[in-house]
């Protein structure tokens, strides 16, 4: 299996390592200073698990569907069983080591918090950094896979895991984060501001003139949140990963 | 029982349903091992259907097979047993065939690539290109190839020759036949061309409208079968014994296509051999006169 695995997905290997050396090289040529070059960088590596997903993860099995190469694979002799272990774990594997090389390289490059100027905890910089990048490889890609041995066609697959990643990645960047942990609120003055790289959660109150009411998140809880949100990202992985058990096991070819 | 008396295949009211569509219908039959069995029947009739219940593709929704007496099912040990070449022969477009072959060689544990290779080399198949870049003639030569150098001991081939010219569909089947040579290899090769099929195979099962029509030897169904042609005369004047498959009636003349069980003793008939195509052709046509006629009652009930 590990043969076919490699025969069959070596061309995407080499796509992928090539993505991760043009990164590098961007990195390394671009200016620090040029904020709207940041700002790019965060994109980038913000839409990479998603890539990932849509390209490697929802035509992994979809291909074999649309192109029948499945009734092939399956009368050799290997159960389904094995064959789908050694398509999730090669490319489980695969997107978390690419996933963290990726966050490495931009870690590396930003020393985040300091370059971006802003709070780790903040969307944007938090989802770049640490271990999230890798749950959410892991994530998009078993999003794909499960996704396509649900609909077994290529496209209908990719705009769904495209669809499914960006809602699941929004709703709980926007309205489940903020409350992993109870967020702090105290009134400050003027003159002390925020805590430095506190994430603000709304803006803040006017309470008299001692100062102002600020509900935020300390900056020493990131790592807390990086592993609240990474079990998050892989019990969701985990389910589709049953999904698609579920769906090579039971359903007929 | 003796393990050489276990059949190739052995189903028993076995059924699949599609949604509310039956696509094979209580199919009960028994194929002895060591025969090249044509699987006839219309597109439709179930035959796709029956091969992929066969080698455990899809799941019966009635009744059951057994394949050498073990129902199909996800082990190695039954995987390692059949060989199967889907319709249109899928490959990994962008592989070759040496790909192909070294693939088999790990996912499997019995592989003869030797003889596949030379299979091909003597059909002058290059092994290092893309088979996207192949003729289907060349592709299913390269299915055929694969399936055999699995060494199976029933194969299972889903209408290998529809898309092949007849050349190509010539040098498949001397392929084929040199292939089932080997002593103990049971195959069952689906068409709706029987006329290919009829040089290789000894045993024949017609599908039609999802049920079993007809299953045996070639040669008994030819010695069970007449065509009767005689002055014309009424359905109830014709002697016990006959079954009629198939009447044609001029103003004279009755022409009937009859299953016998001895000889035909009512002298006016004049009675010849007939063709494993016509025997075929009008076990179809009754199953569509009696579709036909099912259609007509609907029509009236509404």
């Amino acid at each position: 299996m590990n043969y076919l695995m490699w025969r069959l997905h070596r061309n995407q290997l080499l796509v992928a390592g090539g993505a991760l050396i043009v990164l590098t090289v961007v990195l390394l040529i671009l200016p620090k200073s040029d904020n709207h070059a940041i700002e790019a960088i965060v994109y980038v590596t913000i839409v990479m698990p998603l890539l990932l997903g849509l390209f490697w993860g929802a035509p992994l099995l979809a291909k074999e569907f649309e192109d029948g190469t499945n009734g092939l694979a399956w009368t050799q002799g290997v159960t389904r069983r094995r064959w789908l272990r050694s398509n999730l774990m090669w490319a489980i594997l695969a997107a978390a080591v690419w996933g963290a090389a990726v966050t490495a390289v931009v870690t590396w490059w930003s020393l985040a918090e300091v370059s971006l100027g802003r709070s780790r905890l903040g969307p944007g910089p938090f989802d770049i950094q640490g271990i999230v990048p890798l749950a959410y490889s892991v994530f998009a890609v078993v999003l794909g896979i499960a996704v396509g041995s649900m609909f077994r066609r290529v496209l209908p697959a990719m705009a769904t895991t495209l669809a499914a990643f960006v809602a699941v990645r929004v709703v709980i960047a926007v309205l489940v984060r903020p409350h992993f942990m109870s967020p702090v609120s105290r009134v400050v003055s003027l003159a002390q501001g925020l805590p430095a790289g506190a994430w603000l959660l709304s803006n803040p109150a006017y309470v008299g003139p001692n100062g102002t009411l600020l509900t935020y998140q300390p900056a020493n809880r990131f790592w807390a949140f990086q592993g609240i949100e990474t079990g998050v990202f892989i019990v969701l992985a985990a389910g589709l990963v049953a999904l698609a058990y579920r769906m090579v096991l039971t359903r007929d070819a | 029982m003796n393990v050489r008396d276990v059949p190739a295949i052995h189903t028993t009211g076995l059924g699949k349903r599609y949604g509310s569509n039956w696509g094979l219908q209580d199919f009960s039959v028994s194929v002895p091992r060591g025969h090249v069995t044509a699987l006839v029947g219309p597109n439709g009739a179930g035959k796709t259907t029956l091969l992929k219940l066969l080698v455990g593709l899809c799941a019966p929704s009635a009744g059951e097979a057994e394949v050498f007496g073990r129902v199909p099912q996800q082990s190695e040990e039954f995987l390692a047993s059949i060989g199967y070449l889907a319709q249109d022969v899928p490959l990994y477009k962008q592989l070759s065939a040496d790909d192909h072959l070294e693939i088999g060689a790990r996912l499997n544990r019995d592989w003869d690539a030797a003889a596949a290779r030379a299979r091909l080399a003597a059909l002058r198949i290059p092994t290092n290109r893309p088979v996207a870049t192949f003729s289907g003639g060349q592709r299913a030569q390269v299915g055929l190839s694969l399936v055999l150098a699995k060494r199976p001991q029933l194969l299972l081939l889903d209408e290998p020759m529809a898309a092949l010219d007849p050349l190509a569909r010539r040098e498949f089947l001397a392929s084929l036949t040199a292939a089932v040579a080997d002593e103990g290899l049971s195959v069952v090769v689906s068409s709706h061309l029987l006329h290919d099929l009829e040089r290789v195979c000894d045993h024949l099962i017609l599908l039609a409208a999802s049920r079993t029509q007809l299953c045996g030897d070639i040669d008994e169904m030819l010695a069970e079968h007449r065509t009767l042609v005689g002055p014309r005369r009424a359905a109830n004047e014709i002697e016990p014994g006959l079954t009629v498959v198939k009447a044609t009636e001029t103003a004279r003349q009755t022409r009937l296509l009859v299953r016998v069980d001895g000889p035909v003793l009512d002298p006016s008939w004049e009675v010849t051999e007939v063709g494993l195509e016509d025997i075929v052709l009008a076990y179809m046509e009754q199953e569509e006169a009696q579709a036909g006629g099912q259609l007509v009652e609907l029509g009236r009930a509404q």
